[in-house]
């Protein structure tokens, strides 16, 4: 990737939008330092996030992805019930008391449009779970550490357009609280749902805008052949 | 001129409705040229029956595409087209091919799906060369001369529009292929055993916009030579490529008829509900 | 399940039938105007004029958004495309308005015919109620009454030409008249270029319910 400048407001949500190859899951990776343990990789530059450079040496990772949430394209449920898998990192951040834990899973099970699907199974296994439920609960998961920003990687290419549009109107749901940066290779969803949308191409950030923009004016013409499909 | 006054009974008809008990859809044989046909098809996974469907009917050198929910049939009935369910799941009722009912215990399975050939949604290329993918399967059931197969690599991999990027690269790995040559590689693998009839579960769910653009364009080719069927997750995709479009829900087929009715002006309020993205 | 296109779509239809009323009440203020041979309210109506079109364009430029985000398709396209062909008709009405309102402010002759007039009035009053209730059946998606509409279009087309007949007449018995008749004869088309125009809105009303594009009115399309 060649010198990306994007900045994103504390709200509403960025579509990152371009073909493979062109950055765009790179970049989204970089964000929360999952390129930390890949060989090879380096990032330069900095990430100024609410105040911290994401990638100074004094950085707690563990710190920073309980601040910064991920979730990816396969449902990645643990193998126990819904309620752990919700509570997870409210555990390992040593959380015992149980009301808080029960708050929590209701809390954000709600914010995921889950709640009135799996209240009355909150203790079966999360792999019974529909492809769309695995990915609402996990994005309930990541909710329960309070994070100040959301970053989903493409996470309904692996589901139908029923469980598809469930995430959808999550994101919605949460657009007006949370920071959402979403990579997708799905043109609808990013005109759909995003506020803002930034075109990758080859490395490059080609172009960022409010989705309107993008999607009925665009300003580059690499920007204006990908999103009506005219691809070379 | 036109009748002043429109005929309202004919305004009335024209609201959407509730799906009927079993779709049927017959062509008039004597102007489509019918590449399959399926008679009462019946699918169980042990005493649970997942599909039902009526009596449709699949025009040659056209391209279908199945629709709808997951868990609503469209792919398990796919996969009954190839006998791909056989030993999972039980099939009842007849599928028509050539005069044939491929779907008799009688029929050769492995004989048949050279007819009717398959690919799945994960590019699944061997871990062998480009060249090997394709010859593979007609080397271990046929005697070909190196210049009967050569012919036969080449001719797959045009028509899979692979051709003209892979042809110096032939002896590499198919792995190192990107996932829309990859999913391309197995198009051609299909058509070198000259099928009449391609069947595609989700061909490019696993793609990116661009290659998913490379395999609809193929497919469009295609469709000159083979009767093509595709599963498809991606109502825009059935919009743009196909020339009918079936509408599955609930193991049932609700609405079948041409894309371009579908699209515009489908008779069951479902099939208008699922097709415009408001799933209630 | 909510779609963000429904609440999009349902603030469009809502700007859509304001519009419809905003050209209802101009069109009968517009003919009120003329028959009370009063130009402040008709001068009005042409400084107001840019309010009708200024909605147009605010509406336009929504559906094309609408369809560039959302790909929208059957009922959902064919609601988008209603509004996007029915909002340049109402456009349309408005500039009859403001062509009667021009014809008050330039009105040269002296001597008037009060029963014409009055004809002029009733005709207005008509029109105008014509353009609320195509309103209310796009509202109430409504198909079967929007084919109504156009009976009560071809009713209007014959008032019209009596209007025809006589302001024509009063020409020939008296040539004092010419400069008011002439005045009568326009305006009595503009009406009913304006009832046509519901015709037109009520076509794309039973396209939008079922999806077939009828002619309701055919050959009607003549100025008187």
């Amino acid at each position: 990737m060649h010198g990306i400048n994007l900045s994103f407001p504390d709200s509403g949500i960025t579509a990152l939008i371009g073909p493979s190859g062109s950055g765009k899951s790179t970049y989204l990776r970089a964000i929360n330092r999952m390129h930390d343990l890949v060989d090879g990789v380096t990032v330069t530059g900095s990430f100024d996030f609410n105040g911290t450079d994401i990638y100074a040496p004094t950085t707690d990772t563990v710190d920073l992805r309980k601040r910064i949430g991920m979730v990816f394209q396969q449902p990645n449920p643990f193998p126990f019930s819904i309620y752990e898998n919700v509570v997870f990192g409210l555990r390992l951040a040593g959380v015992k008391d149980k009301a808080i834990l029960d708050e929590a899973v209701e809390t954000t099970l709600r914010q995921a449009s889950v709640w009135d699907e799996v209240k009355d199974d909150l203790n079966k296994s999360a792999l019974g779970l529909s492809g769309g439920q695995q990915q609402r609960v996990s994005i309930a998961r990541v909710l329960a550490t309070s994070p100040e920003l959301l970053l989903l990687d493409e996470p309904t290419s692996a589901l139908d357009p029923v469980s598809s549009h469930n995430i959808e109107e999550t994101m919605l749901k949460l657009r007006d609280d949370y920071a959402i940066i979403i990579v997708t290779h799905n043109m609808q969803q990013a005109s759909r749902v995003s506020d803002r949308t930034a075109f990758f191409l080859d490395g490059n950030l080609i172009e960022v805008d409010k989705t309107k923009s993008i999607f009925l004016n665009p300003s580059m013409k690499e920007t204006q052949d990908y999103v009506s499909g005219r691809f070379g | 001129m036109t009748n002043p006054n429109i005929n309202l009974k004919t305004v009335k008809d024209f609201i959407p409705d509730e799906a009927p008990e079993r779709f049927i859809y017959k062509m008039n044989p004597d102007k489509h040229e019918i590449a399959l046909s399926t008679h009462d098809l019946k699918v169980f996974y042990g005493d649970n029956e997942a599909l039902s469907e009526g009596d449709l009917d699949f025009e040659r050198f056209k391209i279908t595409s199945l629709i709808g929910a997951s868990g609503s049939g469209k792919s398990t009935f796919l996969r009954s087209l190839n006998r791909m369910n056989d030993g999972v799941a039980t099939v009842k009722g007849n599928i028509m091919y050539r005069d044939l009912d491929i779907n008799s215990s009688k029929i050769d399975v492995y004989e048949m799906r050279r007819h009717i050939g398959m690919v799945f949604q994960r590019p699944n290329p061997f871990a062998k060369s480009i060249y090997k993918n394709i010859t593979f399967a007609l080397t271990q059931r046929g005697n070909y001369t190196k210049d009967e197969l050569d012919e036969i690599v080449e001719t797959s991999l045009k028509q899979a529009a692979l051709w003209d990027q892979v042809k110096d690269n032939l002896n590499k790995s198919a792995l190192a292929l990107s996932g829309g040559q990859a999913q391309r590689l197995v198009i051609a693998r299909a058509l070198a055993l000259k099928p009449d009839i391609l069947l595609l579960d989700e061909p490019s769910s696993a793609l990116d916009p661009v290659s998913s653009a490379q395999v609809e364009d193929t497919l469009l080719e295609l469709k000159e030579k083979y009767t093509i069927v595709i599963v498809t997750h991606n109502m825009q995709q059935a919009a743009r490529i196909s020339d009918y479009t079936a509408f599955f829900h609930l193991g049932k087929v609700i609405e079948y008829d041409l894309t371009r009715k579908i699209f515009t002006r489908p008779k069951v309020a479902l099939t208008n509900d699922y097709i415009s993205g408001n799933f209630g | 399940m909510r779609r963000l296109f429904d609440e999009e779509l349902a603030d469009l239809d809502s700007s859509f039938t304001e519009m419809g009323m905003l050209v209802s009440q101009t069109i009968q203020k517009s003919v009120q105007a003329f028959v009370d041979h009063n130009r402040e309210t008709a001068k009005l109506i042409l400084d107001n004029d840019y309010r009708i079109n200024e909605r147009e364009a605010a509406i336009e430029k929504k559906t094309f958004e609408m369809i560039a985000l959302y790909q929208p398709v059957t009922t959902d396209l064919r609601e988008i495309v209603t509004i996007l062909k029915a909002v340049s008709v109402l456009e349309r009405m408005g500039d009859q308005a403001r062509n009667i309102a021009n014809s008050t402010i330039r009105v040269k002759g002296t001597k008037h015919v009060p029963e014409i007039e009055a004809k002029l009035g009733d005709m207005g009053e008509e029109v105008a109620s014509m353009v609320s209730e195509v309103m209310s059946y796009y509202v109430k998606d409504d198909a079967i009454g929007a084919e109504a509409i156009a009976a009560k279009s071809r009713d209007l087309a014959k008032k019209a030409g009596q209007v025809r007949l006589d302001a024509v007449n009063g020409m020939k018995e008296d040539a004092e008249l010419v400069d008011s008749a002439a005045d009568y004869l326009v305006i009595a088309g503009y009406l009913k270029r304006i009832s046509d125009y519901t015709t037109d809105i009520a076509e794309w009303i039973v396209y939008k319910r079922t999806g077939k594009i009828i002619e309701l009115n055919p050959g009607s399309s003549f100025f008187i």
